[in-house]
């Protein structure tokens, strides 16, 4: 770190036809290292000081990654069909035609993928061998840049270039921040989890339009009507053998009678708590209530009462519904 | 090291000439970035209404459960043949006339796979369910078939739009840092993250050299792929007039064909809007008119052996179709499209004189295109409409809300395209440089 | 009771076929009317029918011979033939449409994305496509059959051989710890036909009517030339 201090670079621009093969040569001469040395161009120059062959090692790794292409495309179309065998239509479970369609694809997305990641590497990693970026190389100039040179060496160098033909020469002592940016991680990993997050939740057709079993009942029977086997309603005519039976004094004892009163009047030994108080099932509102309202009442509750849907079957609440439709509809004195 | 100096000193030229696009456009530019966005919301209003109350929006109807948005697809992946085949062609083949011609071409390729890939969308019963397709470990506890030809085609899709994303980029990387050292403004950072700290020392231009030279016949070999797996679609079905061999090498040709013709039009359009006649020059809409009639006359070579098969085996479910597009319900829409795509380009194009005429190539390129719409319709439409049971024999239009979303979709193309004109040099410079210099060496 | 005798209601496999007699068809659209009450089938109204997407699992199709006056309707009732190599199957990119092991022809609602590959690949156009949100006329809603999913909109569906009845009859049959006898199973359709032009039976099972009846010289299946297998036999019509 402390040497950066005394090593400078230099970037000198050149017109077109300046001989740069001897100034490189000379530089050498000069005791530069050749890695030290970058020529600026704004097109690719036919380099001929550069090996004959262009290196192998490009193609290799487009190889390579094309072999982990097809093991990818195999993974997709014959290990997940083998995960999960589903018969469909005569076809094999592993077909090569698919297995060669897709691994074919996977291969080439790899191949390019992973050709265009290491050129972008290869290119980010020589923008550390030139000192700077000389914009005007766009108008057609040529640029030399001599990276970390001894302050001892600053002046041979500078000679040098100016010998060669150089039109400017700058010196660059530190690292200059370079304008760049770095691609969003952030940005595609929250698009990634939102991917993620709206797979979680699928409830297409979850709730369904036909009368499922432990459903609330919909609709009544038209009156008269007599349902084969009730799951939701019985009609009132069935109920008529059923009426102040033992049965509906037994289900309004337990489930009425503690706010409503043994005689319906809404004087049940709980209602004093109340801070409402409860209906007087005698009163004429109530009278003039059918015995479907009071079964929907019954079913879905009403201000302070609470729903018996849960409590209660349908047979029961019709139950309930008949026998406080049957009440008398006076006040009666209390037979306690 | 020797360079002619004339070709070097035209380069502080080629840089004004070919930024001057990317500097903020006019009244007109903004009128008709305007227009192209009003009819974009119109087509996405037809898409969400569409997908509220559902496909049937569309006049689909069985047996005709493909039709335009597929049909769509189909065309527009074939546009987008035209970057991949001009500039990966003829990169290959060294063609120097591809220079001012591929950054055109290739913007025209990612932005019609965009659209294409849309169509898919617009064509799924439940769209929201798309990523059904994705293979990843789930909690439905299964994988795509990729036994389906839609699978096949899903995976060509995304790895020629992501071959052809990095293969528009890899040559705009240097212009790109020229733009950052040039222009100013909000662009800047933007260019700057874009060029990679790109400085253009030898290095850094092998390695790009490199780079081009491997993906150039991987990008080829990916796009004949492609579309011969969007043809595969078709040919894998037992639909009578899809289940055909051919349909793979004619979807290929077909989509160069379109492409081609797409490439006319932009380039009448950037040369005329940009004043570029001298970087775009009539030589390159001779070249372009001569692909074009090979292209033609391979087309018109598939179609006869195919439709020639169909006619002399006479089978009753193949002749049912052969019979409504000659002279029965698909029989205006069929001559049409043969004049379009074959009698007309053949006339015009090989007029060495008319190749040289700018505006009749747009035209022509216009024809193709048009015809190349119908064309793919004729594939989807007239089989499905002609099922081995005649009891449900059909016929077929777009609905409007199909139309809406056709129409949209195309504008949104076009937006896109006027978009990135402003923001990408459409003719590559350095390319272009490249060219001076070789051609002036080789006088 | 040992393992083995628990096991054998459901040693043989089954595979479920029908025999579609053309000769006691009589076109009168009591199995349609069937299908759609059992199954759920959204009315489509007529605007939907004119349009051609009045949705049906089972079609009557009707086909004129001869010319005015001496004219005949013939009718073909078809279903989907549940191919044992189905071409509609494999095109499907999610696995909505696949085999199962008694060689149904099984369409997983929860999966279909609605690409309908499915619909184009089908040579019989038996697959229907829901284009709207299913609507049926207060109070018909209220007859749904809770044992068949209510489609949605954007996805397909298609005849099921009432594969809700299938495994209903198969449960019954092991409660009682006996195989399933033939004839315990009837689809809608089948159950509906007055004049029994439709039988559906075990394939697998030799003594079954609709095996017997299978092999009959009159038997022939749709577009047969196609390779598709379907389980469904038709028998010629004994024309006069």
């Amino acid at each position: 770190m402390v040497e950066n201090h005394t090593r400078v670079g230099l970037l000198a621009l050149f017109p077109p036809e300046a001989d740069m093969d001897t100034s490189r040569r000379r530089l050498e001469e000069a005791g530069i290292r050749q890695e030290q040395i970058t020529l600026l161009s704004p097109i690719p120059l036919a380099a001929p000081n550069t090996e004959a062959h262009p290196p192998f090692w490009p193609y290799g790794i487009t190889i390579a990654a094309g072999l982990v292409g097809i093991g990818i495309g195999l993974f997709f179309s014959a290990g997940t069909a083998a995960l999960y065998p589903l018969v469909t239509g005569g076809k094999p479970i592993v077909a090569a035609p698919v297995v060669g369609i897709i691994s074919y694809e996977t291969m080439m997305l790899m191949a390019v993928v992973v050709t265009f990641v290491t050129m972008i590497l290869r290119i980010r990693r020589a923008r550390d061998l030139t000192v700077e970026r000389e914009a005007r190389i766009d108008d057609g100039r040529l640029a030399l840049s001599v990276r970390d040179i001894h302050h001892d060496q600053e002046a041979t160098v500078r000679k040098i270039m100016e010998q060669a033909g150089a039109l400017d020469i700058r010196s660059v002592s530190a690292d200059l921040p370079l304008l760049e940016g770095q691609p969003s991680a952030h940005v595609v990993g929250m698009l990634a989890l939102c991917c993620l997050a709206m797979a979680g939740c699928s409830q297409d057709m979850q709730e369904q339009q036909s009368y499922q079993s432990q459903e609330a009942p919909r609709l009544h029977s038209p009156s008269g009507s007599i349902p084969r086997d009730s799951r939701t309603v019985i009609s009132r005519e069935t109920l008529a053998a059923d009426r102040m039976s033992d049965r509906a004094k037994e289900l309004f004892r337990i489930n009425c009678l503690p706010c409503h009163g043994e005689s319906g009047e809404g004087t049940g030994p709980v209602a004093p708590y109340l801070k409402q108080l409860p209906a007087n099932l005698r009163a004429p509102r109530v009278r003039a209530l059918s015995s479907t309202e009071i079964y929907d009442i019954i079913t879905q509750g009403k201000d302070m009462m609470p729903s018996f849907l849960g409590e209660l079957s349908a047979d029961e609440r019709m139950v309930l519904a008949s026998f406080v439709e049957s009440m008398k509809p006076y006040s009666l004195p209390s037979q306690r | 090291m020797k360079q002619g100096s004339v070709g070097w000193n035209d380069m502080p030229a080629i840089n004004r000439d070919l930024l001057a696009p990317l500097s903020p456009g006019g009244r007109g530019y903004v009128l008709l970035v305007v227009l192209l966005a009003a009819i974009v919301s119109a087509g996405a209003g037809a898409w969400i209404y569409q997908i509220e109350t559902g496909i049937g929006q569309t006049n689909l109807h069985p047996p005709i459960f493909w039709s335009a948005y597929i049909a769509s697809f189909v065309y527009w992946i074939g546009v987008s043949h035209s970057g991949t085949f001009i500039s990966g062609v003829l990169r290959l083949s060294k063609a120097e006339w591809r220079r001012p011609i591929t950054r055109i071409a290739e913007l025209m390729t990612i932005i019609s796979v965009v659209i294409a890939t849309l169509f898919v969308f617009y064509h799924l019963g439940r769209s929201w369910r798309w990523y059904y397709l994705i293979p990843y470990p789930n909690q439905r506890e299964i994988w795509p078939d990729f036994r389906s030809p839609l699978m096949w085609d899903a995976t060509a899709v995304l790895t020629y739009a992501t071959a052809s994303t990095i293969y528009l980029y890899l040559p705009l990387i240097p212009d790109f840092a020229l733009a950052r050292d040039r222009i100013g403004g909000w662009r800047r950072p933007i260019y700057a993250a874009l060029s990679l700290g790109w400085q253009g020392s030898q290095q850094q231009w092998q390695a790009l050299n490199t780079a081009i030279r491997i993906i150039t016949p991987l990008i080829v070999m990916v796009m004949i792929s492609v579309h011969s797996i969007v043809g595969y679609d078709f040919g894998m079905s037992l639909v009578p007039g899809w289940h055909t061999s051919i349909i793979a090498p004619y979807f290929v040709v077909g989509a160069v064909h379109s492409g081609l013709g797409m490439v006319a039009i932009g380039l009448y359009l950037v040369r005329r809007t940009y004043r570029l006649e001298s970087y775009i020059r009539l030589e390159h809409f001779d070249k372009l008119g001569k692909l074009m009639v090979a292209m033609t006359l391979t087309l018109a070579y598939f179609y006869f052996s195919d439709q020639l098969t169909v006619w002399y085996g006479k089978v009753p479910d193949h002749m049912a179709i052969l019979h409504s597009l000659m002279s029965g319900t698909f029989a205006v829409p069929q001559w049409t499209m043969i004049t379009l795509i074959y009698v007309l380009p053949l006339i015009t194009l090989t007029i060495p004189a008319f190749r040289h005429w700018p505006l009749g190539m747009m035209v022509i390129g216009l024809c193709i295109n048009v015809g190349m719409y119908i064309e793919r319709m004729l594939i989807l439409v007239p089989p499905l409409a002609h099922p081995r049971l005649s009891y449900n024999w059909s016929d077929y239009f777009p609905s409007w809300v199909e139309l809406t979303i056709m129409a949209g979709s195309f504008a949104l193309a076009v937006l896109l395209y006027v978009l990135a004109v402003k923001f990408v040099p459409i003719i590559s410079i350095w390319e272009e440089k490249e060219g001076h210099l070789h051609g002036r060496e080789s006088h | 009771m040992s393992a083995d005798q628990e096991k054998t209601p459901e040693a043989r496999p089954h595979r479920w076929q029908m025999v579609i007699d053309l000769d006691r068809c009589t076109g009168c659209e009591a199995c349609v009317v069937a299908c759609h009450a059992e199954n759920n089938i959204r009315i489509s109204g007529a605007q939907e029918a004119a349009e051609g997407r009045a949705i049906n699992w089972i079609r009557i199709e009707r086909y004129w011979e001869g010319e005015y006056p001496d004219v005949k309707a013939k009718f073909m009732p078809v279903l989907c033939q549940q191919c044992a190599d189905a071409p509609c199957e494999p095109v499907c990119p999610v696995y909505a449409s696949y085999h199962t092991p008694e060689g149904l022809n099984a369409q997983v609602y929860n999966r279909c994305i609605g690409v309908r590959y499915c619909g184009n690949n089908c040579p019989y156009t038996a697959r229907q496509f829901n284009w709207f949100d299913p609507h049926w006329d207060p109070p018909l809603q209220e007859q749904l059959n809770p044992d068949v999913t209510v489609r949605q909109n954007g996805i397909m569906e298609k005849c099921t051989f009432c594969v809700q009845r299938i495994r209903q009859g198969k449960e019954q049959a092991e409660r009682e710890g006996r195989p399933v006898r033939d004839g315990d199973i009837t689809p809608a359709c089948v159950q509906s036909c007055p004049t029994t032009a439709l039988v559906f039976g075990d394939g697998n099972d030799p003594a079954s009517q609709v095996a017997q009846m299978s092999k009959s010289r009159r038997g022939f299946h749709l577009l047969e030339s196609l390779g598709t297998h379907p389980a469904i036999t038709y028998l010629k019509r004994l024309d006069e």
